[in-house]
């Protein structure tokens, strides 16, 4: 549930999305285990549902991410720090925002293959089952995304 | 594998945590690509984890709880419907039956009574009083033209069996008559 819930959010970038999308998913993926197949991984499988709601909402969203975190978001991320010093929590604070500042730049096609590859550590093939694209367009998408993250890397100053 | 090959190859990986034999082997001689390798893996540090986007157990519940509501009503809303379908069916099945027999047998009745062909004309009734006009005045010779009109009325107001009843009621000789004069077979 936990990941299922980051990835929506880490393509949303709001807390009210990623929630609702998060819970459509489980709410599809029960009214559809029938269709589940056995060799396929439950978690895949849960990542394609969630995959399509979030391409789905974002196509009829069609508006750029927010990229500021809302009160609440910031309440859920503080708590599920799991720490209590502030200087490390600040630093977590810190790598949220950098990843949705470069992610908010991603297409959304790319911003998913590459939360799927980075975050999720999927294979390249289970990426393209998931997101119905060729292997070869996944990697693309990949590759472009990583040269982007560097050019981003070079004007944070990430060494 | 050239260092072209490598740096392209090589963002493939990002994020993994190990490289395949080729790409570690070039890695191993070559300087300039390791220093691209060690900058990668900064900043794949500076992205983080899946874990560090993680909601906390409280959320968690929380959201498995309107889960669980959303499922829990939408079973009850199936379940609701087939109940009340049963509900319904339990009630009103052995009225609905009684009612579909009674129609049955009332239109078997009306079925049954009705003639088979269509007349706003009443029909004629087969008693001795209709029989009398088919005579001449000295009741031995049949009035051809009332004959003709009896003969008429029954087969476009009646059923052939009808018709048949009164050639029953009519002497060998009347029938006889008819036949020659008539071709009563082929009118009924």
């Amino acid at each position: 549930m936990k990941e299922v819930v980051a990835l929506t959010y880490r393509m949303t970038q709001d807390w009210d999305s990623a929630y609702d999308l998060a819970q459509e998913t489980f709410i599809s993926a029960w009214e559809n285990l029938r269709t589940f197949r056995d060799e396929a991984r439950f978690k895949s499988w849960l990542y394609r549902i969630a995959s399509n709601k979030t391409l789905n909402y974002l196509k009829q969203r069609s508006r750029r991410p927010v990229t500021s975190i809302s009160a609440f978001d910031k309440n859920a991320l503080v708590a599920n720090s799991g720490s209590h010093n502030p200087e490390w929590q600040f630093h977590e604070k810190e790598m949220q925002k950098n990843v949705m500042d470069f992610m908010a730049d991603l297409p959304d096609q790319q911003r998913l293959i590459f939360d799927l590859r980075f975050y999720k550590e999927l294979s390249f093939n289970e990426i393209a089952k998931i997101t119905g694209k060729a292997l070869g367009t996944v990697k693309t998408h990949y590759r472009e995304a990583i040269i982007k993250l560097r050019a981003f890397a070079q004007w944070k100053g990430w060494k | 594998m050239d260092c072209s090959r490598f740096q392209n190859e090589v963002l493939l990986w990002f994020g993994q945590e190990g490289l395949p034999e080729e790409l570690r082997d070039h890695l191993a001689q070559c300087p300039t690509c390791r220093a691209v390798w060690e900058e990668l893996v900064v900043v794949s540090k500076r992205l983080g984890e899946d874990g560090l986007f993680h909601i906390n157990d409280i959320q968690v519940e929380r959201l498995a709880s309107q889960v669980n509501t959303f499922l829990e009503k939408h079973e009850q809303d199936t379940v609701g419907v087939v109940t009340r379908i049963q509900k319904i069916w339990h009630a009103y099945a052995p009225v609905t039956a009684a009612a579909a027999l009674v129609l049955g047998i009332a239109i078997g009745i009306y079925v049954a009574g009705k003639p088979a062909f269509e007349s706003t004309v009443t029909g004629i009734p087969l008693d001795e009083a209709s029989v009398v006009g088919l005579y001449e005045k000295n009741d031995e010779e049949l009035n051809e033209g009332a004959v003709g009109a009896l003969i008429y009325d029954f087969t476009t107001q009646h059923s052939y069996e009808a018709s048949g009843w009164l050639l029953e009621d009519l002497t060998e000789e009347e029938l006889e008559y008819l036949e020659n004069n008539f071709n009563v077979r082929d009118l009924l």
